[in-house]
């Protein structure tokens, strides 16, 4: 059996950032962030039947990461307007919750190497030198990938804009 | 790292609410964990057991707190099963309309005023409409069993020992059994009409693109439930299951899709010849292009939904 007060002290622990994580990606909509953690809990819970994984956090973050997949492909966004959504200028940023909405959808249905890097940069808050860091590549490298990357998501929104 | 604004912050009532939720579920299912023990008990025993807990509960005051949250649960239970109960209603009104449909279907097609094709589409739609009417009662059981809304992913669990998802299944497979009845028949039908001229060939590879559907939306409900009965036997974990959920329903959609898009291909050729010899107008050819880009773009977003849900097999099984 699950014990309830270790459950629940790894609830508190990963809360804030699991939170902060989901939040960032629907740019900051609570209501939506609430039920997306509330489902990813709801999935642990199922998941975690008589004992807690070694490492909860990334496994909390995963299964949040693919909840938020599953809602953007279920969730298309009812109206994409072109100029909130400039993701080839390198000033942009989805704060926004109806940019985030958007960005968050167009991830989606890009291909996992591309949509992680955007993720990174955009919804947390990472700069160039850091994603280079995390993944031991160069800087330079990074930014190519990054406008490659922003071409594709650019592409994908285009389209929907165009299928309006 | 840039700045973090704290709407990123989740509210302490947030917080509180789920708290006080997870752990209510993780002592019902604890609670449900335990349930055996008592299932091998004499009734002497098992009555023994209740006096005591009864006395117990009363002796502290527990008793008002369990009614007023259970007072709570009951509210939230009804408030479910209405809305439900409404849907049901819906769904019953559009089975008398189905029914409706296919018995004016018959009798046009006994006076020789309808085709037969028209009676079995009808058929059809009175076994969907008939299916959903049972789906919704199976919703409305497993909302009266559990308290919450139904949930219908290959992961969700047992509510009080009854299966809803592996019932819900059952229920859909006949959905595609039916239609693939009635799209056989038709697609002989149509072999005849094309044979004797009546008919252009282009129909058979419509009825056929038909057939292939049903089957392999058939195909995909038997590998689900195969999903679920793994799941169940401890075989699969929750994870697993969804994601091969989700894995047989893209390749379903990448099986139907490869024929339509052959199809809408020769539709533009066709189109394209027509209006070379000024018999289409190019409206018509954009259109057609259109919808085949259409198709292809759907069919390319299905082979990489499906090497993306590989790829998260792979990642997980690690």
């Amino acid at each position: 059996m699950l014990s309830e007060e270790v459950l629940i002290q790894v609830y508190r622990e990963t809360l804030r950032p699991l939170y902060a994580f989901v939040s960032r990606r629907v740019g900051g909509d609570r209501g939506l962030a609430e039920d997306l953690v509330q489902e990813t809990w709801m999935r642990a819970l199922t998941a975690w039947p008589t004992r807690v994984p070694d490492d909860p956090a990334a496994w909390l973050t995963q299964v949040a990461r693919n909840t938020l997949i599953s809602h953007f492909r279920r969730q298309r966004p009812e109206l994409i307007d072109p100029a909130l959504v400039e993701v080839e200028d390198e000033r942009f940023s989805p704060v926004a919750p109806d940019s985030a909405v958007i960005v968050g959808w167009g991830l989606a249905q890009l291909r996992p190497a591309h949509a992680d890097l955007l993720e990174a940069f955009y919804f947390d808050g990472q700069t160039v030198r850091e994603i280079a860091a995390a993944r031991a590549m160069s800087e330079r490298a990074v930014e190519g990938r990054l406008r490659r990357a922003r071409g594709k998501l650019k592409k994908v929104l285009t389209r929907m804009v165009r299928r309006e | 790292m840039r700045e973090q604004s704290n709407q990123h912050e989740p509210t302490p009532e947030f917080a509180e609410r789920l708290e006080s939720r997870i752990a209510s579920e993780v002592r019902r299912r604890n609670r449900q964990a335990r349930a055996p023990r008592w299932a091998a008990w004499s009734p002497a025993q098992a009555l023994a057991a209740v006096v005591v807990i009864g006395l117990g509960s009363a002796g502290v005051g527990g008793a008002a707190v369990a009614g007023a949250y259970e007072a709570q649960n009951s509210q939230a239970r009804d408030q479910l099963v209405s809305a439900w109960e409404r849907r049901a209603d819906l769904a019953r009104q559009r089975l008398e309309m189905a029914v409706r449909a296919y018995e004016s279907a018959q009798t046009r097609f006994a006076v020789g005023l309808g085709a037969s094709d028209a009676v079995l589409e009808k058929g059809i739609a009175v076994a969907d409409a008939q299916a959903e009417v049972d789906l919704i009662a199976l919703d409305l059981a497993e909302i009266r069993a559990s308290g919450r809304e139904p949930r219908p992913e290959l992961s969700a669990p047992r509510v009080s020992g009854r299966d809803f998802v592996g019932e819900r299944l059952q229920i859909q497979r006949s959905m595609p059994e039916r239609a693939l009845e009635v799209v056989r028949k038709v697609e002989k039908d149509v072999q005849i009409r094309v044979a004797i001229g009546t008919s252009k060939p282009v129909e058979l590879e419509v009825s056929a693109s038909r057939v292939l559907d049903a089957e392999v939306a058939l195909e995909t409900v038997q590998e689900k439930i195969r999903i679920r009965e793994r799941f169940l036997a401890g075989l699969l974990d929750a994870v697993e299951a969804d994601l091969r959920g989700l894995e047989a329903e893209a390749a379903q959609r990448i099986k139907t899709l490869g024929p339509k898009v052959e199809l809408a291909r020769q539709e533009v050729g066709r189109l394209e010849q027509r209006r070379q010899l000024g018999l289409s107008a190019s409206v018509d050819v954009a259109e057609a292009t259109v919808h085949r880009l259409e198709l292809e773009t759907e069919l390319s977003k299905a082979e990489l939904d499906l090497v993306v849900i590989r790829k998260r097999i792979q990642e997980h099984r690690r």
